[in-house]
């Protein structure tokens, strides 16, 4: 490219010399703040068209009249003039533009300046990522961010978090938003074979928070739409770090801690128990030892560690930039035989070949092991029968040979001895190139790869009781996906006039994801020391599959920027997906959004206390095209098979109308900043309003399907997003603090014929028109009968009989409102952060006292202490039913109980060594902290913990606690070091 | 470098053609299925998986027994409750799976009636064979739902769209139903002609005739009855030894009395074991009444009547490990006790072949035979030969059904069991059904 150069001076040379009474000036430019030159100025003299760009050195010439005026120019810089005066050399030092530029803020294939936002997009940054000691970037974003809520459905190390941006926009395609990392749009979601009953686990925790950039969420679909039909739930821009120029700098930041369970539900002891016993049926108990008494949770439940240690180097030269890291995380369960650990390792790169021509490379690789036990449904669960196993039984006998005694499994043998075993490999990564075809003309085109391999391996050896029973039960599972991504964009920006700015993009990207899996499970193994399939007499099940999926995209967005005041945005997508029926292949996306700066308005400038005012409106629509795999063809499935002929059947009813369910989104803001920014706040309200939902619509069974798959649904999300930022002291004390709150209003509005779809899971959620996705159906306890001792119900029809026309909504697991606090203070080196979460006006369906508080004979197992409050005669007030109380086993509200709660997430208190302190060590900083996560919550929930899911993401089984397994407190100390 | 991107940007596009043109991996479009005599057989082979369907060989066979006097519900599947209580709700779940899994066999076996012509390459010996099994499948299945529910759909075409013809079917008269077993079971006789015995996991001449017995038994046919059993007892079949009556229900044991059954592999799963026994889940019980109705020395009490401390238990199902024990449909001793049956209902004769027939079953089980003096009447013989198929099929489905063919149910089941009208014999409509059916004569039946 130096020939570009020569031409350019040349060019420029030559029209100086023609020119009268003219010098060559010549000087080098600067960036204030680092003194290092900056390549690619402008420098112009005012009036006329003449100028240059500084070159990789920073350095300029060009011929100049000692009475012109020179303009340097830089984005993100502050122009200047400077008057030749007769100067022959004159060297420029730019400072950076804070008014102008802001923070920048990444958008769907670029980036733009916060100020110059026309969309709802809210980006969480590094530092308010670390917050907290978070496997995965979900949890690291939990209460950070209006209008996502983000819930831990279990406290399983390494498993799944429901994250919903502005409420559930589907009943069945799935709620979760799209998550892009560096461009590449990531594999999620659950592809375990082995079911561990909504402690699924998560593709993206493979990411490690620690090399996260920044994460932008787009909201609303006037920003997301141009990710088309799969933008309907949010869209989550994840950007790693990348590499510095400058020194090498290197960070170590390592924690370890302790972990324990904050409760432990209040279970009768063996006395009791016994006492119980012969209570429910007389006699009962009467030849029970109490003598081998065992506290189950006690057994179940430890004290245990967590640590973390992440290593890394960024830096570069003028030419190659690095970000290179590695990152070990290693967390146990507080359950017996639950473990997850993390290797992780990045390295990103960035070379600028030319003025012209840029190359990188960003790559980062995962190696973990997830250890877990059977979950929340399975009668071979850990916490099932640790809470269910009557306290009169002893863990082994004196031999320490397990004991199984009663209905109930041994759940220390289940823990301790059964191998539940996932091993995941996770390689994402991407190469891009990018050209200036002219300037402010550049086509960029990256390819992306993400390979997701899991290997899963149950053993339950003959020390448990259902391995005992074939002898050993080995599964072993392999999943592998891969994902080939495509993107090819080409960007123009440019001026008309000195006013309007216009930035031009077209797109056009493919992916193909190609999953493929086998899985065994095997009986009969001559030891339990042999683990292996390889060992075993019987295969009882083998198989294999594979399936592809593509989408082909072309998109484009313009954009237009008046006077810096005046903001308009507009973009679409044509999304194909293998997932639509012939009739619908090819599926449209636009999207639209303006933004006024009135604050910029010349009459704005009285208004001394305002230091920013914008509006902000937009509209647009996305898809959400996760609807199944080639439902829309007229199929025969493989696999069922007769003695040993391979089977076909029809696999379904097929729709070739079937399409994508899409969302029209509008959404309206506002940010205001005050007294310069001291205090910043951003409010949008939204409707959120979702067609052509995919159901199965019922169908009489005698046609031999009960189903087929239609875009028959509708719903309405409505909600309003506050968020508020102050830095409410600065100076030697310095205070800042940080609130958000959402709000969401679910409405379902259509359904097949509206006809209600209830009894859904364990919880009796149902979907009805008219009320939110899962809402609680059920009969409505009206407390117990003084006289009888039966719970008594609200009779809605008046009938007076009970039976199921009496149920009614009496509850919703949504909340009214969620959010979170940060305050953060330092003083002097020291800092401390206090982080609250908020959830209100949820309801939880606590299925485990349906079990454990239901008092029934024959079931036999362990109840709550509760009981002792029962009611015994006629006359008492009891809060709790009689024993074998009618419908002490029925889902009734009279186990539904509120869910709202307050949580301190989070308290971090830091201390910066003083420079002096760490000279000696070559250090440039060093911070140690101590952190505590999840040490209160206020809530008057009656479980575990009143964040809870037992079946994982699904929009319509919220809400329902099953013997899930509960978050930890923990308490960590670590250390931060730069050098 | 434009060369360069010319290049890319070419490639990329190319590729994209493969984006959408994806095939799916483990679906073959339908037209491609049944084509070839492979695929005929492989979408036969999907007609009997259908049989294997939990609803069918567990659910449908354990209520046979549970709504009658043997077996008792002990666990906590509601479903199972409301059965042995004879208190049947419409929405019971285990209904609805019965009815909708006869329903799927059904169509299952029409897709590829309809098919059966295009297949290219086969000879009519094969197509022959094929379809007399559709058939037979077929039969058995609206056989099932019509003796379970009374007035059903008739099923004869394939589902293949949501058209009303398809979706909104009305019920038909129990007459008009086996008229329509009775002409799939004919059918199937000429086209399995000369297949004798075959094997007891497919279709074949004697399955059709014992099925075809069963058929005319239910409607009192007993000439019919004395016809097809004819030519039954020339197959082949034969009684197993008493001591070997347990092996007839283990899966491993190779046999000449088994004449239809539900072939489970190793890979494939049934709950029976694991409903049926105390080392298990034990759902289901087995009734005092039933338990003690054994003689001391009747060879059957080891697979009949067990108790594992005071649980009592029916001991045909055992594969714990495995769970696929397979349901046996059809077997010689039902043809014996059935011919003995319709010989006594035609004329009773003191001593005859009615008796003799009575008398091989109790000889195989080691207990006294039945002579004149002991039943002295048609009446007589009525009761005992009822009780010895209690004895003889316990966990096997068949009490309720006999119970209601001959009209003893409330009779028999109005002492322990909470019985009082007619309409109880009847399994309710499920619900399912009645919501998305739209044809007027789709109605409940009575008093559900």
């Amino acid at each position: 490219m130096d020939y570009f150069k020569l031409l350019i001076g040349a060019t420029l040379t030559s029209f100086g010399l023609s020119g009268f009474g003219q010098s060559t000036v010549t000087g080098t430019v600067t960036d204030q703040s680092t003194s290092e030159a900056l390549p690619g100025v402008t420098l112009k003299i005012k009036g006329t068209t003449t100028g240059t760009i500084t070159d990789l050195s920073g350095t300029y010439r060009l011929t100049a009249d000692s009475q012109d005026t020179l303009i340097a120019s830089f984005v993100g810089m502050v122009s200047q003039e400077i008057p030749v005066n007769g100067r022959s050399t004159i060297d420029v030092a730019m400072t950076e533009d804070v008014q102008q530029l802001g923070e920048v803020v990444v958008i769907a294939y670029g980036s733009t300046s916060k100020k110059l936002l026309s969309g709802a997009v809210t980006q969480v940054n590094s530092e308010t990522l670390k917050l907290g000691a978070n496997a995965g970037l979900d949890g690291a974003l939990q209460a950070k961010a209006p209008g996502i809520r983000i819930t831990q459905n279990s406290g399983t190390p390494g498993s799944a978090i429901s994250v919903q941006v502005r409420g559930a926009n589907s009943i069945s395609a799935g709620t979760q938003p799209l998550y892009v990392i560096d461009g590449v749009p990531m594999t999620t979601g659950d592809f375990g074979q082995i079911g561990y009953e909504g402690q699924g686990i998560n593709a993206l925790v493979d990411i490690n928070p620690n090399d996260i950039e920044s994460i932008s969420v787009l909201k609303d679909a006037s920003a997301a739409s141009i990710y088309g039909a799969r933008a309907g739930n949010g869209v989550v821009l994840i950007t790693t770090k990348s590499g510095k120029k400058g020194k090498t700098q290197f960070s170590v930041d390592s924690y370890t801690g302790i972990q324990s369970v904050r409760k432990e539900l209040d279970l009768l002891n063996a006395d009791e128990f016994v006492s119980y016993l012969n209570d429910i049926t007389p006699g009962m108990g009467d030849n029970l030892s109490t003598g081998n008494a065992t506290d189950w949770q006690d057994e179940i439940f430890r004290d245990a560690p967590i640590s973390s240690i992440n290593l890394s180097a960024n830096g570069g030269s003028e030419k190659t930039r690095f970000y290179l890291s590695g990152g070990f995380f290693d967390q146990q369960g507080i359950i017996i035989g639950t473990d997850y650990q993390r290797i992780n390792g990045r390295l990103n790169l960035n070379h600028q070949v030319n003025d012209r021509f840029r190359i990188g490379i960003k790559t980062g690789i995962t190696s973990s092991l997830n250890n877990r036990v059977p979950g929340d449904q399975s009668i071979n669960g850990v916490l099932p029968n640790a809470i269910s196993k009557p306290p009169i039984y002893a863990v082994t006998d004196e031999n320490g040979n397990y004991l199984e005694e009663g209905f109930w499994d041994n759940p220390v043998a289940v823990g301790k001895e059964a191998l539940n075993e996932s091993k995941v490999f996770r390689n994402i990564s991407n190469i891009n190139w990018e050209y200036d075809i002219l300037p402010g003309l550049v086509f960029k085109n990256q390819w992306g790869f993400d390979y997701y391999g899991l290997e899963e391996r149950r053993y339950e050896p003959t020390t448990t009781d259902r391995g005992a029973e074939s002898d050993g039960i080995a599964l072993s599972g392999r999943t592998e996906v891969r994902r080939l991504t495509q993107l090819s964009t080409l960007n123009y920006e440019f001026s008309l006039g000195s006013d309007l700015n216009i930035s031009l993009l077209a797109g056009y990207s493919f992916e193909i994801e190609d999953e493929g899996s086998n899985f065994i499970r095997a009986i009969n193994f001559p030891s339990d020391q042999l683990q292996y399939i390889l060992s075993a007499s019987t295969i009882e099940e083998a198989s294999s599959f594979a399936q592809q999926y593509g989408i082909s995209s072309i998109f484009g967005r313009a954009k237009f920027v008046f006077k810096d005041k005046y903001i308009v945005t507009a973009n679409i997508r044509r999304d194909g997906s293998s997932n639509f029926g012939q009739n619908n292949q090819y599926g449209y996306f636009p999207g639209v959004s303006a933004a006024w700066r009135i604050y910029d308005e010349a009459f704005m400038s009285g208004a001394t206390l305002l230091s920013d005012l914008k509006l902000r409106i937009g509209y647009g629509l996305a898809g959400n095209d996760q609807i199944g795999r080639f439902r829309y063809l007229n199929t025969y499935s493989s696999g069922f098979n007769y003695g040993s002929n391979p089977g076909l059947v029809p696999s379904r009813i097929p729709n070739p109308d079937l399409k994508w369910e899409s969302t029209a989104q509008l959404d309206a803001g506002i940010d205001i900043g005050f007294l310069q920014d001291r205090l910043t706040m951003t409010f949008d309200y939204y409707i959120n309003t979702t067609e052509d939902l995919l159901l199965q619509r019922p169908i009489p069974g005698s046609s031999g399907f009960s189903s087929v798959s239609a875009n028959v649904g509708a719903l309405k999300n409505t909600g309003m997003e506050l968020s508020l930022n102050g830095k409410v002291l600065d100076g030697a004390f310095s205070w800042n603090t940080n609130f958000n709150i959402s709000r969401n209003q679910n409405e379902v509005t259509e359904l097949y014929n509206d006809q209600p779809i209830t009894d859904i899971g364990r919880g009796n959620n149902a979907v009805i028109v008219g009320e939110s996705i899962g809402v609680f159906y059920m009969l409505k306890s009206l407390g117990v009968d003084p006289s009888t001792g039966d719970l008594v119900f609200d009779d809605v029809n008046n009938d007076n009989q009970i039976t199921d026309a009496d149920r009614q909504i009496v509850g919703d697991p949504n909340p009214d409102f969620y959010g979170g606090l940060t305050n953060s203070f330092a003083y002097k080196g020291f800092d401390l952060t206090v982080f609250l979460q908020f959830n209100v006006g949820n309801e939880i369906f606590n299925g485990v006292r349906q079990y454990t508080e239901n008092m029934t004979f024959g079931d036999n197992d362990n109840q709550l202490a509760t009981i002792n409050r029962r009611w015994r005669q006629p006359g008492d007030r009891a809060p709790v039913p009689r024993i074998n109380g009618t419908y002490n086993n029925d889902i009734t509200s009279h186990y539904l109980e509120d869910g709202s709660f307050l949580r301190i997430k989070n308290i971090s208190f830091g201390y910066n060594l003083p420079k002096s302190w760490i000279k000696g060590a070559k250090l440039s900083s060093a911070r140690v902290y101590l952190n505590l996560q999840n040490i209160w919550v206020w809530t008057d929930y009656s479980g575990y913990d009143p964040e809870v899911n037992y079946s994982g993401i699904d929009p319509v089984r919220a809400g329902t606690d099953f013997f899930t397994f509960p978050q930890p407190t923990s308490m960590m100390a670590g250390i931060n070091l730069k050098f | 470098m434009r060369k360069l991107l010319t290049t890319i940007t070419i490639l990329a596009m190319a590729w994209s053609c493969d984006t959408l043109d994806l095939e799916p991996t483990n679906l073959i479009p339908a037209e491609d299925a049944i084509t070839t005599e492979k695929g005929l057989r492989a979408a036969l082979a999907g007609v009997y998986d259908g049989l294997q369907n939990g609803d069918i060989a567990q659910e449908l066979m354990t209520f046979g027994d549970l709504a009658a006097d043997n077996l008792v519900a002990v666990g906590s599947r509601i479903a199972y409750r409301e059965v042995y209580n004879n208190r049947i709700t419409p929405n019971n779940i285990r209904m609805e799976g019965i009815w909708n899994a006869h329903y799927d066999v059904i169509n299952r076996a029409n897709n590829v009636l309809a098919n059966i012509d295009g297949v290219e390459g086969i000879t009519p010996a094969i197509s022959d064979r094929i379809r007399g099994e559709l058939l037979f499948i077929r039969a058995l299945s609206h056989f099932n739902l019509v003796k379970s529910f009374g007035d059903i759909p008739i099923k004869l075409t394939p589902t293949v769209g949501i058209s009303d013809e398809e979706l909104n079917v009305p019920r038909r008269a129990v007459a008009d139903v086996y008229e329509q077993i009775e002409t799939d079971l004919n059918n199937a006789l000429i086209a399995l002609t000369g297949t004798g015995k075959g094997n007891s996991s497919t279709a074949c001449e004697g399955s059709v005739l014992a099925l075809m017995t069963r058929v005319a038994l239910y409607q009192g046919n007993h000439e019919a009855v004395i016809n097809t059993t004819n030519q039954v007892m020339n197959l082949g079949y034969e009684l197993v030894n008493g001591a070997e009556y347990a092996l007839l229900f283990d899966k491993s044991s190779e046999n000449d009395e088994t004449i239809f059954k539900i072939d489970f592999s190793d890979d494939d799963v049934n709950a029976l074991a694991d409903y049926f026994q105390p080392a298990a889940r034990y759902e289901v019980g087995l009734n005092q009444s039933a338990f003690s109705m054994y003689t001391t020395e009747d060879l059957r009490i080891p697979a009949s009547a067990q108790a594992s401390g005071s649980d009592l238990f029916c001991n045909k199902y055992t594969d714990i490990a495995l769970d696929s024990d397979q349901p046996i449909i059809l077997r010689y001793a039902d043809i014996l006790l059935m011919r003995s049956e319709s010989l006594n209902e035609q004329e009773y004769q003191a001593n005859g072949e009615a008796f003799d027939l009575l008398n091989a079953i109790r000889h195989r089980a080691g207990i006294d035979s039945v002579f004149a003096a002991d039943a002295p009447s048609q009446a007589s013989f009525r009761l005992i030969l009822e009780e010895e198929r209690r004895r003889e099929f316990l966990g096997e489905g068949h009490r309720w059904f006999d119970l209601k063919r001959t009209g003893r149910s409330l009779d028999v089941l109005s002492g322990g069991k909470d019985i009082t009208s007619a309409s109880q014999l009847l399994f309710p409509i499920p619900q399912s059904e009645l919501d998305a059916n739209n044809n007027p004569e789709m109605v409940q039946n009575p008093d559900y």
